[in-house]
């Protein structure tokens, strides 16, 4: 099959030559049979005669033999092509509209496809990752991990996993350079980097030797810790860096778009040589053999787990889950992704409903030109393909601008949303291969959805009517109002129901950033400051006692605060356990709360530096230190809980102290939780955690502060990270994913009603102009202008009427999906509901009615001239 | 012989002109004049059906065509069979074969 289409193209690409030679063949085939016929006995003049008689024609036969050398269909195709463009570029402003209609909504359907496919669809960069697992217990909230000893019974008995490895976090602090830094990193056992698969981008990975105890301990560090804190040099390998005070010799250095397990992780060392308490939990990933599927690999990982329960002492279920590795990265943005798609598929289609109306509408012009064309023999099946090509052209070049836009978007969606909106990879948006594939195949379905219908209508062309000189368009008949009706109820549903979604989600928006957190940081500076605690461990020190190491560690933080306190330009500051928003976290268990108590540990200034609003009570004072009374301070959230209805003033809680002061609930860990209780104790009176953070109010201009502060604090400890941030920063940080996904919804809901309204507009100033001898006689007859706006109306208004109540089905329907999203808003919130609906049947009869003055600015003269 | 050509089926005359090219290549003129003998005058092939014939034939890749030296020094096109040609020519002549056998029997079912 392949050689006879072949053979068929080459012919035709040397169809010249052929001509000649085919010339040449039937010069010959006569010259002969006349020479026959010569012989037989005829003269000279009837032998010539006879023999182009029998020839029957030289160019028919010349014809036929074209006919059969020509590649059928794709001859045709060209033609098709050939001539839609060239009846495209006559209409430059139809082509136009409809280009970019289909722009637009194929490009939305690239943009949020690019985003899908860098953050779901693309492998990580790992070798073959579809074999990497990802090993966690199911009952995770009992604490249940899988330990160093169990991997190594694991290994020996595995059938199923090449490599096992266990991963712990760690933070380690970087001195001995210029910007000291707490530092997240990775302990990792012997395979585990390798294991993955990413060749390092200069250097090597662990091998035996950086495991056995007396061999130099040694790291690999991360892409941006290499640029930011050691220039990029190559020269990095084999030197020293200062980790918790001790030398770590650098062997190799990650790529940049390395990642593992979804956080930015700076730097691996062997888990060997590291204090079990210093680690964080254990996590356990493998590799299967090469052909095991996710099912073989969920079997083996529950064999192996049981294995462990039955030979285990305390019999503690540890069943085993194998989850890939791709899913534990990217399964918490996928619904929301696809809620998106799902969004712009609305808008696509409402797209080719607009394409597809404006290609009726253009049909019905050119009916005479088909109708000449049937009378010329074009088969009909020949002109549904040239006017679907036209379609196709359309959608062609529409896909491209698309492509355009969509690669615009792209890079402004980067610009616009920084890396904290929690969504892995989503900065690496791009335009590859596969979204490429993808605007292809969607430009050639949307040709095919928006033309098919049309192509065929225009193909039914009554030649008797068309070919008449006075010949109005027949073409306007009912099954073309039917579509026009069809297109204002489908549109309408559709744009409700993404502006309903796109409400509910902005007013979500809106609640959160402005219900009450429970202080006010506007303007103030934070330092978090991780304590350099190697210095501090009781270790080797001079003395061991726990309680010296506390007082070191207040009085370390005290003088801190004293040094920033006596900066000019500050107005006050204070120090804090854990910011709220931030990501440190501090909690302490108790009987009533089974989830624990955020509790931090407070200077007296912070409530006046963080704006905490005091309900009842006092707030701590510099009298509250460690040799008075021991105070503490709890939430309204928590007092309420313990204890109902009282005043909690004065009473004890436990052997934490006395309740001194309640203040209002404060948001800490996102600002969608609930109220969680909350306990803050004096100082000067806390166990001398490795308090974290500053909160400096500036009495102006905020960054130089900023600056000072660092510089203030660097004078006075060299090595202490300080790590400069904003309460506005950590706000808007804990937002950014909701915003992300709220404005990019509503965008599409714009751009939906955009295209919607216009396509309606265009439905009722077609019909109009469609009717205007119609109209013409009408007023000639009597009939108001009102009249005939009302019946324009009337009958728009019952399709948008019937449009809003499936749209209003659609919404409640889709808005279920949403409610996780949504914060303090139901999905099926009245107001919002109510709101839109509002401005959409507004909006849409305002889109029918300015078309529709037009009909009540008929001259009938000219009307009926016009006819 | 008009009537003749116009009842020829069109498949039955690629079989003629692959049995024709059977044994040497040939030129147009040359398969009439040979078809022509060798059906004793039954058949005479005229160029308006035989040529389009000739260029289906290429097209499906039964024969292959050059351009040669004709026995008086002219410039004619020669055919000649494909190893697919010979395949072809062996299984139309098998079904031509059985078809005719068919029908005899139905015009003579004494036989």
């Amino acid at each position: 099959m392949i050689c006879k289409l072949w053979t068929r193209l080459v012919m035709r690409f040397h169809s010249r030559n052929v001509d000649d030679e085919l010339n040449d063949e039937l010069r010959f085939h006569l010259e002969m049979q006349i020479n026959q016929n010569v012989q037989r006995g005829m003269s000279g003049e009837n032998a010539r005669r006879a023999a182009l008689v029998d020839i029957g024609g030289l160019q028919q036969v010349k014809e036929s033999c074209r006919d059969i050398r020509s590649i059928g269909w794709l001859n045709d195709l060209w033609q098709d092509l050939h001539h839609s463009f060239r009846s495209l570029a006559k209409r430059p402003g139809f082509s136009a509209i409809a280009l970019l209609v289909f722009a637009l909504g194929i490009g939305a359907n690239t943009a949020i496809f690019s985003v899908l496919n860098a953050v779901l669809l693309r492998p990580l960069p790992y070798s073959d990752p579809s074999h990497l697992y990802k090993i966690t217990c199911t009952n995770l909230a009992n604490g249940c991990v899988f330990t160093e000893a169990d991997l190594t019974v694991w290994r020996e008995r595995t059938q199923v996993f090449e490599k096992i490895s266990l991963v712990r976090s760690n933070r380690m602090f970087l001195s001995k350079v210029a910007e000291p830094e707490a530092l997240l990193g990775l302990a990792v056992q012997r395979d585990c980097l390798s294991m993955l698969g990413t060749m390092p981008l200069i250097g090597r990975l662990f091998s035996d030797e950086d495991f056995t105890p007396a061999s130099p301990r040694t790291v690999v560090i991360g892409y941006r810790l290499w640029l930011r804190s050691f220039g990029g040099e190559r020269d990095i390998l084999g030197k020293q860096i200062t980790l918790n005070g001790d030398g770590f010799t650098v062997i190799g250095v990650m790529p940049s778009d390395f990642q593992f397990s979804s956080r930015q992780w700076e730097y691996w060392v062997p888990i060997s040589g590291l204090a079990s308490k210093s680690l964080g939990t254990p996590e356990v990933y493998s590799r299967a053999k090469k052909g095991t599927t996710r099912a073989q690999a969920q079997a083996e990982a529950e064999t192996l787990s049981r294995m462990l329960f039955e030979t285990s002492h305390n019999k503690v279920d540890r069943r085993a889950v194998a989850i890939p590795i791709q899913e534990t990265v990217v399964a918490s943005a996928r619904p929301t992704l696809l809620l998106l798609s799902g969004a712009a598929v609305f808008i696509l289609m409402i797209a080719c409903l607009n394409v597809a109306n404006l290609l009726y509408s253009r049909g019905a012009e050119r009916s005479k030109e088909i109708a000449i064309r049937i009378a010329l023999g074009a088969g009909r099946f020949r002109i549904v393909r040239q006017l679907l090509t036209e379609s196709l052209l359309i959608a062609a070049f529409g896909g491209l601008l698309g492509l355009l836009l969509a690669g615009w978007a792209n890079k402004l969606l980067i610009v616009l949303f920084s890396f904290k909106t929690g969504i892995p990879r989503l900065e690496q948006t791009s335009i590859d291969s596969r979204v490429l594939d993808f605007t292809v195949l969607l430009a050639l379905m949307s040709s095919v959805a928006a033309g098919l219908i049309p192509a065929i209508e225009g193909s039914k062309v009554k030649l008797t009517e068309c070919l008449n000189e006075a010949g109005r368009s027949a073409f306007g008949g009912i099954r073309s109002r039917r579509f026009r009706n069809l297109l204002i109820v489908c549109e309408t549903a559709l744009s409700l129901v993404l502006l309903v979604n796109a409400g509910l989600m902005l007013r979500s928006l809106y609640h959160l950033i402005n219900d009450n957190r429970g202080f006010d940081g506007e303007g103030v500076i934070t330092a978090r400051l991780p304590l350099p605690a190697y210095k501090y461990s009781s270790g080797d020190r001079l003395t061991n006692s726990a309680d010296i190491v506390k007082q070191v560690k207040l009085a370390y933080y005290w003088d801190i605060l004293q040094q920033v306190k006596s900066l000019p330009g500050v107005q006050s500051a204070a120090l804090v356990t854990a910011l709220p928003l931030s990501v440190d976290e501090a909690k302490l268990s108790f009987d009533e709360f089974p989830n624990g108590v955020h509790f931090g540990a407070v200077s007296p200034d912070y409530f006046r530096v963080m704006g905490i609003p005091l309900i009842k009570g006092r707030t701590f004072t510099d009298k509250d230190d460690l040799n008075s009374l021991k105070v503490v301070i709890v939430n309204e959230f928590l007092a309420s809980q313990i204890w109902p209805g009282q005043d909690p003033i004065g009473k004890r809680l436990g052997a934490v102290g006395t309740v001194a002061g309640v203040i209002a609930n404060i948001k800490h860990q996102s600002l969608r939780a609930a109220p969680q209780p909350e306990l803050l104790v004096p100082f000067l009176q806390s166990i001398g955690m490795s308090i974290n953070a500053l909160a400096v109010r500036a009495i102006s201009n905020p960054q130089s502060m900023a600056i000072a502060i660092r510089q203030r604090i660097r004078d006075y400890q060299p090595d202490q990270p300080v790590e400069l941030g904003t309460m506005d920063q950590l706000v808007s940080d804990s937002i950014a994913q909701p915003r992300f996904y709220t404005y990019l919804l509503a965008v599409f809901a714009g751009l939906a009603l955009l295209l919607a309204s216009t396509g309606i507009y265009g439905v009722v100033s077609y019909s109009v102009s469609q009717r205007q001898h119609e109209i013409g006689i009408r007023l000639a007859l009597g009939a108001q202008h009102h009249d005939i706006l009302r019946e324009f109306m009337d009958r728009g208004l019952r399709d948008v009427v019937i449009g809003v109540v499936i749209g209003l089905a659609g919404a409640l329907a889709t808005s279920r999906l949403l409610s996780s999203l949504l914060f303090e808003v139901t999905p099926t919130d009245a107001t919002t509901y109510i709101l839109v609906c509002a401005f959409l049947f507004s909006w849409t009869l305002a889109s029918m009615y300015i078309p529709a003055r037009r009909a009540m600015r008929v001259d009938p003269l000219s009307a009926l001239r016009c006819g | 012989m008009r009537k003749n050509k116009m009842d020829l089926l069109q498949g039955t005359l690629d079989l003629l002109i692959l049995k024709t090219l059977e044994l040497e290549p040939m030129h147009g003129w040359g398969i009439t004049q040979r078809i022509e003998q060798q059906s004793r005058r039954e058949f005479r092939i005229g160029p308006g059906s035989l040529y389009p014939a000739l260029h289906r034939l290429e097209v499906q890749g039964w024969i292959l065509s050059e351009m040669g030296t004709s026995e008086n020094n002219r410039r004619a096109r020669y055919y000649n069979l494909t190893p697919a040609g010979r395949k072809q020519l062996r299984t139309e002549s098998t079904n031509w074969g059985r078809m005719s056998v068919a029908i005899a029997s139905i015009l003579e079912p004494t036989k």
